[in-house]
């Protein structure tokens, strides 16, 4: 685990200049970029068991990244018709001729964190699934702590509004 | 939880206040809270039990305790109760010892059975001692006067003549 996590930690810090250069180019926002850059890596990191499949985890990685600023435009230009809820699950999981498929199990556990944006769903695996502190997350993705701590609190306030209104 | 919220704890604190959500200290509003520290616990897996047909112990231990103490007290009441009526129970039928009743011809002597008749008779005397005490009150004055004066005879003369005289003695 530890070797694992080191290794992607290299790989992380290694591709995020570039992808913060791909959302930049599309987005034309340092801010946009940023996340972009995190919700990228935490994808990545989401997925590191099957990143050896991949012949170039850095294409993945630009691919991710492009998919994300589409996904951002598309959200900033539904935002008047739709209430600020978050409630846009933008599934935004490549598609299946990219190789990536997300197992689509329907139980209960996976339908609460269906209703999760990615970035925040992947944010609490990292954390409740891998044990992960928030400075470790920080460090993997190459963002900073604050960022981490903003998306993490951002799904648990999700989770609780889940829990809260459950039958 | 505040802190928790805000994605500032650690994962020792976490441990910590999911430790708290175990215990037995929870009170029954935040039983969603605590269905929801479970889901974390179990990374990210829904525990089996539901919130809603997870039921709370009827009882909190503490108040075991205090059941516990109503029953023994109870005991304790019941068990005097009875010492008390065993103690003075013969004593009550004492007083009638070698009482009998004959019924059919046969003489019975079980107290047990002639206690209900001695009973009724005594409801009896009870009542008519009552009413001899009506029987024998004394009338008042007036009505003695009245009576009197009633049963007088004025048309004979002797003894209008003594009215005449007991009442011209009142003056």
């Amino acid at each position: 685990m530890n070797m694992e996590r080191k290794e992607f930690e290299s790989i992380a810090s290694a591709l995020r200049g570039r992808i913060v250069a791909t959302a930049l180019g599309i987005t034309r926002s340092e801010a946009e970029a940023e996340d972009v850059a995190q919700e990228t890596l935490l994808k990545l990191w989401s997925m590191r068991e099957k990143l050896d499949n991949y012949r170039s985890v850095e294409s993945l990685a630009v691919v991710i990244a492009r998919n994300r600023c589409i996904d951002l435009a598309r959200r900033a230009s539904q935002i008047q018709s739709l209430p600020a809820d978050g409630l846009d699950i933008s599934d935004t999981s490549l598609s299946p001729e990219h190789g990536i498929s997300m197992d689509e199990s329907r139980n209960e556990t996976d339908r609460i964190l269906s209703l999760l944006p990615e970035s925040q769903r992947i944010v609490l695996q990292m954390k409740h699934v891998d044990g992960l502190e928030v400075s470790e997350i920080a460090r993997l993705t190459g963002s900073n702590e604050n960022a981490i701590r903003v998306t993490l609190s951002r799904a648990r306030h999700r989770v609780k509004q889940i829990f809260m209104t459950m039958q | 939880m505040e802190r928790f919220m805000a994605g500032e704890t650690t994962n020792a604190e976490e441990k910590a206040l999911i430790g708290f959500f175990n215990g037995p200290s929870v009170p029954a509003d935040m039983e969603r809270y605590r269905y929801m520290m479970m889901f974390y616990d179990r990374g990210l897996q829904l525990p089996n039990e539901s919130p809603s047909t997870k039921k709370r112990p009827f009882f909190r231990p503490w108040q075991w305790v205090s059941i516990a103490a109503t029953i023994v007290l109870l005991c304790t009441v019941t068990f005097s109760f009875m010492k008390t009526r065993q103690k003075y129970a013969p004593d009550e039928y004492a007083i009638y010892e070698g009482s009998y009743i004959v019924r059919n011809g046969e003489k019975i002597t079980d107290i047990e059975k002639i206690m209900p008749e001695i009973q009724k008779a005594e409801v009896y005397i009870d009542t008519v001692g009552q009413g001899a005490t009506l029987d024998f009150s004394i009338p008042d004055e007036d009505l003695m006067y009245i009576d009197a004066s009633e049963a007088l005879d004025m048309d004979d003369p002797d003894t209008k003549a003594a009215f005449i005289e007991a009442t011209s003695n009142d003056k």
